[in-house]
C-alpha cells in the first residue's frame, strides 16, 4: 500500500532538518521554502508528479551546508538592520546560562557518573601531556652522530667551599683523564674548550705574513 | 558556460540592473538570468540568497513580502536610491573595461559571430 505524498509534511520535514543550521533566520527558511514551491510549480507544469517535483526541487537547491558560511557572513548584518542584535545576544546568554544550570544540576544529582567522566578526561589529558613532554625531550638530542648511542656528555656536580652545591655543563681540565682512568666503561674522551671570541693566527716570520681571524674556533683534544 | 570568475564578478551589476526595472523574488531572478544569458549563467540559490541579503544589509536593495496565489508570501526585492547610485558605478566600471578590451581587439570584435 503506497503512502500518499503530502507536500505539507514533506516541507515540514525538510524544514526540521534545516532549522538547526547556524545563520538561518525563520525568514530565510521561509524564503527557501517559497523557492522550492516555485520550482515545484514549474516542474509540475512540465508533467512531473508532486513527489518527483519535490525531490528534484530539493536536489536542485543543493546542500545547505555549503551555503551556511555565506549565510553566516550576512547574519549579524541582518540582525543589526532589524535592531535585533541585543535580543540575539540576550537569547544566547540565556542559553549559556541554561547549559551551566544543567551541568551543575547533573553534577549534583549524578555524582558517580560525573566523577567517572571528569576523572577519565583528567587522566587522559595528564597522560597526553606527559607523553608529549617525553617525546619532546627524547627527540631534542643531536642525532647526526653515527655513534650517538655511545656518546655521552659529562656534566659536573660540585660543592663549593661555602657549602653551596650545583650542577654545571662545564668542568675542569683533569676531569676527562681522571674519569677515563677510574671508570671502566669509558672508551675514549674528548675535551672541548670554546674560544669565546675567536682566535687570530699570525706568523710574522713567514714570507707572506698575514693574520687570519676565526670567530668560531674550538680547542679540542 | 562562462568561466567562474566572470560569473562571480558580474553578479552585482546583473542583480542591481534587474531589480531596477522591476521587483522580483529569488526564483524569478534565477530564471530571468538563465533566460537572458541563454543558459550561460546559472546561479544557485545557495549563492544568490546570501548575496541578496548582503545587498539588503548594505542598503542597495530593499525587501518586502507579497502574497502569492499558490501558497505562502513571497519575499520580493527592489532597488533603492543608494542601489541606483551603486548600479551607475558598476555600469561605468564595466563599460570602461569593455572599452579597454575593444581598444585591444579592434572595433570589429563585435561583428564576430556569437557562440
Amino acid at each position: 500500500m503506497e503512502s500518499r505524498f503530502d507536500l505539507k509534511t514533506a516541507l515540514a520535514t525538510w524544514r526540521q532538518f534545516q532549522v538547526r543550521r547556524q545563520g538561518f533566520l525563520t525568514e530565510d527558511l521561509d524564503e527557501l521554502e517559497v523557492h522550492l514551491r516555485a520550482h515545484m510549480a514549474e516542474l509540475r507544469h512540465q508533467g512531473m508528479s508532486d513527489e518527483a517535483a519535490f525531490r528534484e526541487a530539493v536536489r536542485a537547491l543543493g546542500d545547505l551546508a555549503d551555503a551556511e558560511p555565506a549565510y553566516r557572513r550576512v547574519y549579524w548584518g541582518k540582525l543589526r538592520r532589524r535592531s535585533q542584535v541585543m535580543d540575539e545576544l540576550r537569547s544566547r546568554a540565556t542559553m549559556l546560562g541554561n547549559y551551566l544550570k544543567i551541568a551543575l544540576r547533573t553534577l549534583r544529582r549524578q555524582k558517580g557518573y560525573s566523577f567517572i567522566n571528569i576523572a577519565g578526561l583528567t587522566l587522559g589529558m595528564a597522560c597526553c601531556l606527559l607523553l608529549f613532554q617525553y617525546v619532546a625531550f627524547e627527540t631534542n638530542f643531536d642525532a647526526f652522530n653515527t655513534k650517538k648511542d655511545r656518546l655521552y656528555r659529562a656534566t659536573f656536580g660540585y660543592t663549593r667551599g661555602d657549602g653551596q652545591e650545583g650542577v654545571s655543563a662545564t668542568s675542569v681540565l683533569a676531569f676527562g683523564p681522571t674519569m677515563a682512568e677510574h671508570v671502566p666503561g669509558i672508551l675514549r674522551y674528548a675535551r672541548i674548550l670554546p674560544t669565546y671570541g675567536g682566535v687570530v693566527l699570525s706568523d710574522p716570520g713567514a714570507s707572506d705574513s698575514r693574520s687570519l681571524t676565526e670567530e668560531r674556533a674550538l680547542f679540542v683534544d | 558556460m562562462l568561466p567562474k570568475p566572470l560569473v562571480a564578478a558580474s553578479v552585482r551589476p546583473i542583480i542591481l540592473t534587474l531589480l531596477a526595472d522591476q521587483a522580483m523574488y529569488g526564483y524569478e531572478i534565477i530564471q530571468r538570468v538563465r533566460t537572458i544569458s541563454d543558459g550561460q549563467i546559472q546561479w544557485t540559490p545557495g549563492k544568490l540568497y546570501p548575496l541578496l541579503h548582503g545587498l539588503e544589509n548594505q542598503g542597495l536593495i530593499e525587501a518586502f513580502w507579497r502574497p502569492s496565489e499558490e501558497g505562502p508570501d513571497r519575499k520580493y526585492y527592489r532597488l533603492t536610491e543608494r542601489g541606483a547610485l551603486a548600479l551607475a558605478g558598476e555600469k561605468q566600471s564595466w563599460l570602461d573595461l569593455n572599452a579597454i578590451l575593444v581598444r585591444l581587439w579592434g572595433p570589429d570584435v563585435h561583428l564576430q559571430p556569437a557562440r
